[in-house]
């Protein structure tokens, strides 16, 4: 268990704009190093953001301002927890960094690549940190990881990754009537804000590779030792969910990657439907090395509960022993103490967004794209 | 009346044998007995309903190409839940197939697992990339109704069982077949092994009774044929 010095004064924080789920500045708020100050937003923001701003705000016991800068003034911060709206992840994290603060933020980490190399440059201007939020420290994920970097499975030639949530996303495929209007995008992520299946939150739609994708792309990139995609080819569909396909979004993806060292890997990814599997989704990885491989259950370990008059959309098997929120906020704490390197960086999360941007735009040619990274391959 | 049921395998004939004993409506009878049926694997003599284990089917009305795959316990629940309705329209066909270095999996799982995709899509697919390197090959298919099937093989297991999973996604429900599910655990010193209860021969008296019923009420064998071939076509296509 890694633990930090816990005799320092806990770093200050300021929540950006928390607007979907708020299990990143809770998890912050719940570790140690840590101590929620405030909560801040532009002034310009619509209503419902200031509303759930304040609602957090008030929960927590600390004020809302509805100005960005003055929090950063007011409250000396030390670091701030960014969850807003996808599109403005970056936008209010450069402006954090400019302001000397280090930075928690929300996947993913943008749905434009520039915006990721604007923050990038940021980051290293100020020498701020900038973790991105992830899934890595899963105790499966730690496990899996453990394994490789014993060097059990060999040097690894394959790593495929299926990343389904069994989750709903408002009215099946096909549901709407003639003369029907089509699906908002905003309006039906600001519904769905009481089930937390929120995370695509936005004015921009964005498909399930879009909002999801980082996740297992995060797991591959770590489980290859930070191997780059070169190159991808994909295909993706509004399969299930007549929001995504009103909006021209994905729901069901998959994605061919060709990764450096010549490692070849796979993502099928879908928000496939509460009804295709008893809890959260099937979510797996397949390891392949010269000399073992291993397929590991993201999910595990963890316990079935069955009982009569059971909930029909209640998970049946619980997890157990995740200890991800702490982890990240630990290794969070760790780097802002520079004893530790980040699980996934700005860097790597711009990689895995043009990773992302690249498999859509393979969706739509039909043919494989090129990823574009900013650094060289490595071999 | 039993149909008189012949084999001229090169691999796997007492397994098959036993299985056909195991059928009411067969007599297993030997290749010069004037068999009603054949099971072999190589184009035998033309007049007999041959079905083919293995190899390229001629076109020959009454050659039928074998698919074992299809008929193994975990494809056909599958399969009947997709034709009851249940999973709905498929989007999705993930397989996963790894064998050690000395059982590589060959062209003939390729084709086996590209004959599933095509037929549990129901599709011909219109968009086929695939990958290698030297000990992985991954196939991508997409398919004009927007379903998609990603294949990955590979023979770098150590010596010993092979893995296999398959999961179809599909619009209503999911189905997911997975040795990783159904193996159980030895405690035999160290971290225990986990094994699968045996099912590799149940694939063959159903695709025994599908072969003679198909005998029995006289259907040909071109579009079967024509299902191999499709399957074939795409293992043209993506062979490095």
């Amino acid at each position: 268990m890694k633990i930090t010095d816990r005799t320092k004064p806990p770093f200050r924080v300021g929540v950006l704009s928390v607007v979907k789920h708020d299990y990143l500045p809770r998890a912050i708020a719940a570790h140690p190093r840590f101590e929620l100050v405030c909560v801040a937003d532009d002034a310009d923001r619509p209503d419902w953001t200031h509303e759930r701003n304040q609602l957090f705000a008030d929960q927590c016991g600390i004020p809302y301002l509805r100005d960005v800068a003055a929090a950063f003034e007011r409250f000396k911060l030390d670091a701030v927890a960014v969850s807003p709206e996808a599109e403005r992840h970056c936008d209010l994290a450069v402006r954090a960094a400019d302001a000397g603060l280090h930075i928690v933020v929300d996947k993913p980490l943008s749905p434009h690549v520039e915006e990721c190399d604007r923050l990038i440059d940021a980051v290293a201007r100020n020498g701020v940190q900038c973790l991105v939020w992830n899934r890595n420290f899963l105790p499966a994920v730690i496990q899996a990881q453990a394994v490789v970097d014993a060097g059990k499975l060999g040097k690894l030639s394959a790593v495929h990754c299926d990343f389904y949530f069994s989750k709903d996303a408002g009215p099946p495929l096909g549901s709407r009537r003639p003369g029907d209007p089509t699906i908002d995008w905003l309006t039906r992520q600001l519904d769905s804000h009481a089930d937390s299946s929120d995370g695509g939150v936005g004015t921009v739609p964005m498909g399930e590779l879009e909002v999801e994708g980082i996740y297992p792309l995060s797991y591959i990139r770590a489980l290859t030792g930070g191997a780059r995609v070169r190159r991808v080819f994909a295909r993706a569909i509004a399969h299930f969910h007549q929001a995504h396909a009103d909006n021209a979004v994905d729901d069901l993806a998959t994605v061919t990657l060709e990764m450096d060292g010549g490692i070849v890997g796979s993502l099928c990814i879908g928000r496939i439907g509460a009804a295709a599997h008893p809890d959260i989704g099937e979510i797996k990885l397949h390891l392949v090395g010269d000399r073992g491989a291993m397929v590991v259950a993201e999910a595990r370990p963890e316990v079935g509960i069955y009982y009569r008059d059971q909930p029909p959309l209640e998970f049946k098997h619980r997890r157990i022993a995740d200890e991800n929120n702490y982890l990240l906020a630990e290794n969070f704490a760790r780097a802002i103490d520079g004893t530790e390197a980040l699980i996934l960086d700005v860097q790597g999360a711009r990689d895995i967004c043009a990773t992302v941007l690249a498999a859509l735009e393979s969706a739509r040619s039909g043919k494989p794209v090129e990823v574009k990274h900013l650094l060289p391959p490595i071999t | 009346m039993k149909t008189r049921l012949a084999f001229h395998l090169s691999i796997r004939e007492d397994d098959y044998r036993a299985a056909a004993s195991r059928m009411r409506d067969v007599l297993v009878v030997e290749p010069g007995d004037v068999p009603d049926a054949l099971v072999t694997s190589a184009p035998r003599v033309p007049g007999t309903p041959s079905l083919l284990v293995g190899g390229d089917p001629c076109e020959a009305a009454n050659l039928f190409p074998a698919f074992p795959w299809r008929f193994s316990p975990q494809v056909r629940v599958i399969r009947s839940s997709l034709d009851a309705g249940q999973i709905g329209k498929p989007g999705l066909l993930r397989m996963h197939v790894w064998s050690p270095a000395s059982q590589p999996p060959g062209d003939e799982a390729r084709l086996a697992a590209l004959d599933l995709a095509l037929w549990l899509t129901g599709e011909c697919a219109d968009a086929v990339h695939a990958s290698h390197n030297s000990h992985s090959s991954l196939i991508h298919l997409g398919f004009p109704g927007g379903a998609m099937a990603m294949l990955d093989f590979t023979n770098t297991l150590p010596e010993g069982e092979g893995y296999l999973s398959l999961s179809l996604i599909g619009s209503r429900g999911s189905a997911y077949a997975d040795d990783h599910r159904d193996r159980n655990l030895i405690f035999n010193g160290g971290a225990p092994a986990a094994s699968a209860p045996r099912s590799d021969s149940a694939f063959i008296v159903p695709m025994l009774g599908d072969f003679i019923t198909a005998v029995r009420e006289g259907r040909s064998a071109l579009s079967a044929q024509e299902e191999y071939r499709n399957a074939a076509e795409l293992l043209r296509q993506i062979t490095p």
